[in-house]
């Protein structure tokens, strides 16, 4: 691997991790909101509405560098699995819409039922359709050559391994938001309402986990000998898994920083060792070939510009970005008076 | 059987998309402007109406430019979903202002967060600034995207050899030859349409409560905008007509319905063309002028459809007509601009007349069914081709089945959000009507 495609995949791997963090306490807000049953409604949107967009841009930085720089596998994904991913844009039409309305729609009545279930739902449904179809992409059912329609467009991603992939993706949003909004509250009873709720979808994620390895098993793909088998994806298991009661403890002192810091450490020890293992693959075909950073890869001067543009892009958005977290992220969301 | 066959479907769902998408990313780069310019007079002036049009609009913002998000978004994906062929030789061709779209993409979010929420948080300048920077940013990051665009028009950056791509340089795909034309055009048209729209609607709110404050310093700020702007677009049609004329001469001539090359080709105003009998119906010619045009010559030959194999003729008839409806409503809001002017400077009376307001409520969708319009010129205009002389449309199609029913989803989907955005705005203005006047004309202190 050359420094250059290293560069780039070391993006790629940043976007995909801060999308599942960001983007994932975004959407993760929508469900507890759920969960909760709107119990902490404004504060739950209050604390996601000056960053909601900017978390959302991630996704099109993975999608950019894909096409760009892989482009096999993003046309290959986005034709194989065309309808899982119709599904989740259909959810992120409406999930921005209707954060959108709800927020900035005047009064309060019926109409901000109807925003508050499109959220909810749609917060729900677009990360369940995006862990599916990542889980897809890995799962080796993608026929480059099918005999029918169910065969090339259905099959590769309507499985029991895809939905426990899905499903444990929302969970993960969930988790991370219940434990962000430990820290977006000030009362010392909602704070540790929040970190009973985190302490609560971690439990949860645990057993989902072991089913993700599981229905991998019984359609044939053998997660879990491989993360044995790898020693880097093996220790980002172990160091999960540690962080398991670190995390326990930390939530029931009500640790805000800690808290965050070990959960974000504990997502990306699972994405990271998930990685570890497929490590350079990216989409696995059912006649059992493989595309793969490498064998994908565009010509140098491609990614040697795309790498420009991403320096570019580091350069201007990272303070920026920075920024903005600072002047919004330094106390409670409910510490003061949101302008709106 | 299948109501509608994979390629019309896709094609289909691309122009609904894009077509949804584009009048949000328009308002989403011009709105920012007109608030950060209401912003600046409340700074300066310290009119109390002029913050409170700042924030309803910066509401205003924040909503089109979610959608415009969202469905940009969609976008992104679509291109892979509807045409996989298309975006494997593509991506790495033309993904440098993508690239560079998604930090432009970026910044404007940011800037926009801060400004959203920055009004008690920033420092006035600071903040002011904030909104700036949201609509510069997206400019450029409509200029970037319009540069992937101009070279599906005029392809470079790359040898083609046996359906392959060899030595790639996207920044010569980049820096393409119809980049600054389109750029330019469709920089200007965001302009026109969101500066007509927005003065537009004020306009007709204004015809309901007549005086009220908001809505006069809402024209005040929109219509300089959209007059200046409706005066350079002929001349950036112009010099994008030129460049056309000689880079995809098929696209000229189904834009102006020419089925015979000949000198002292004749501009048509108007007409109904009839692809078999290769006629024009109803038209308006005047001899000369499209040579005039085109090539700065009265006599200079124009290439006509005879001069290409007839297979790959562009769709006459959608683009002639499309083409038309965008230069008639051009050169009218020219004349809407011309009128301001003059009223301006000799009729002061006149701009508060509610027949000038009238005329400027029929000019509030119009801008946009030009910006509609011309986006059918440039994409129906080119086809066959999905690249212009290296990939048909058909071949870049999905083999997926079924693309007329995520087209029927889509289109559906669309529509309710259109539908929905509409209820929302008549919400906002209700609301705003509910206040008392005084509101917006007592001097309060900065808070």
């Amino acid at each position: 691997m050359t420094p250059l495609l290293a560069f780039i995949v070391f993006v790629l791997a940043v976007s995909l991790a801060l999308y599942l963090l960001l983007g994932g306490a975004d959407f993760g807000a929508g469900i507890l909101e759920w969960l909760t049953r709107g119990r902490d409604q404004r504060r739950l949107a209050d604390a996601i509405a000056p960053v909601w967009e900017a978390n959302h841009v991630w996704i099109l930085l993975v999608i950019v560098i894909l096409f760009v720089g892989f482009p096999s596998v993003y046309s290959t994904l986005t034709h194989y699995l065309h309808l899982p991913l119709l599904a989740a844009l259909l959810g992120i039409v409406f999930r921005g819409a209707f954060f959108a309305f709800r927020h900035y729609d005047v009064g309060v009545d019926p109409a901000h039922r109807l925003y508050a279930w499109g959220y909810r739902i749609s917060s729900v449904w677009t990360p369940f359709f995006l862990g599916m179809t990542l889980g897809a992409a890995f799962l080796g059912r993608i026929d480059p050559a099918p005999a029918s329609f169910v065969d090339g467009f259905v099959a590769p991603w309507l499985n029991t391994f895809a939905a426990a992939v899905g499903l444990f993706t929302v969970v993960l949003c969930a988790y991370v938001a219940a434990v962000f909004m430990v820290g977006e509250v000030s009362a010392p009873s909602d704070q540790t309402y929040y970190a009973r709720w985190g302490a609560g979808l971690l439990a949860a994620a645990v057993p989902i986990g072991g089913v993700v390895f599981w229905t991998a098993h019984r359609a044939g793909y053998p997660l879990l000998s491989h993360f044995l088998a790898t020693p880097a994806a093996l220790a980002a298991l172990g160091v999960a898994t540690l962080l398991l009661p670190l995390i326990a403890l930390s939530l029931r002192r009500r640790r805000v920083w800690t808290s965050r810091v070990l959960v974000g450490l504990q997502l990306l020890a699972i994405l990271g060792g998930f990685f570890a293992v497929e490590f350079p693959t990216l989409v696995r075909l059912r006649d059992g070939s493989e595309l793969t950073l490498l064998n994908t890869q565009a010509p140098p001067a491609v990614l040697a510009w795309l790498a420009v543009a991403l320096v570019v892009g580091v350069v201007v958005v990272f303070p920026a970005t920075g920024y903005l977290f600072w002047v919004f992220k330094q106390g409670p969301a409910d510490s003061d008076e949101r302008a709106g | 059987m299948e109501p509608l066959d994979s390629l019309l479907a896709a094609r289909w769902q691309m122009a609904v998309s894009l077509g949804f998408h584009i009048v949000f990313a328009c308002i989403g780069m011009v709105m920012p402007f007109f608030m950060a310019a209401a912003h600046r007079r409340w700074l300066r002036t310290g009119e109390v109406v002029y913050r409170e049009l700042a924030r309803r609009w910066a509401y205003g913002v924040a909503i089109f430019f979610a959608v415009g998000a969202v469905s940009g978004t969609v976008l992104s994906f679509e291109l892979g979903m509807l045409w996989p062929r298309f975006m494997d030789i593509a991506g790495p061709i033309f993904g440098l202002p993508f690239a560079l779209e998604g930090t432009a993409f970026f910044l404007e979010a940011i800037a926009l967060g801060l400004y959203l929420y920055g009004w008690d948080r920033l420092p006035p300048r600071v903040h002011w600034a904030a909104g700036v920077v949201v609509g510069i940013a997206g400019v450029f990051s409509g200029i970037f995207v319009v540069a992937a665009n101009a070279w599906m028009n005029s392809p470079a950056g790359f040898a083609w050899v046996d359906g392959q791509a060899t030595d790639i340089d996207p920044v010569a795909a980049m820096f393409n030859a119809a980049w600054p034309w389109q750029a330019l055009h469709m920089t200007l048209a965001a302009f026109v349409a969101t500066g007509f729209a927005v003065a537009g609607l004020h306009a007709v709110l204004l015809l309901r409560r007549p005086g009220h404050p908001l809505h006069r310093a809402a024209l005040r700020i929109a219509l300089p905008f959209a007059v200046v702007a409706a005066f350079l677009q002929p001349i950036s049609g112009d010099l994008s007509a030129k460049d056309v004329a000689r880079r995809q001469p098929e696209k000229l001539a189904a834009m102006e319905a020419l089925f015979e090359t000949q000198t002292r080709a004749p501009l048509l105003i108007g007409g109904l063309p009839d692809v078999e009998a290769r006629e024009v119906r109803y038209a308006l010619e005047l001899p000369g002028l499209l040579s005039f045009l085109a090539f700065a010559d009265v006599d200079a030959e124009v290439q006509g459809l005879d001069a290409f194999p007839r297979e790959l003729w562009p769709p006459v008839v959608v683009t002639h007509l499309a083409f038309q409806v965008m230069v008639g409503i051009g050169f009218f809001l020219m004349g809407v601009a011309l009128l301001y002017l003059w009223a301006r400077w000799k009729r002061p009376g006149w701009l508060d007349h509610p027949r000038f307001l009238r005329l400027l409520g029929l000019t509030m969708p119009l801008g946009f069914v030009a910006v509609e319009a011309g986006w059918i010129v440039t994409e129906v205009g080119r086809q066959p081709w999905i690249i212009y002389q290296i990939l048909l449309t058909r071949d870049a199609v999905t083999t997926m089945p079924g693309i007329w029913v995520s087209l029927g989803i889509v289109s559906l989907i669309y529509a309710l959000l259109t539908v929905f955005l509409v209820w929302l705005m008549r919400r906002q203005i209700r609301a705003l009507h509910a206040r008392p006047v005084s509101d917006f004309t007592t001097p309060r202190s900065a808070s």
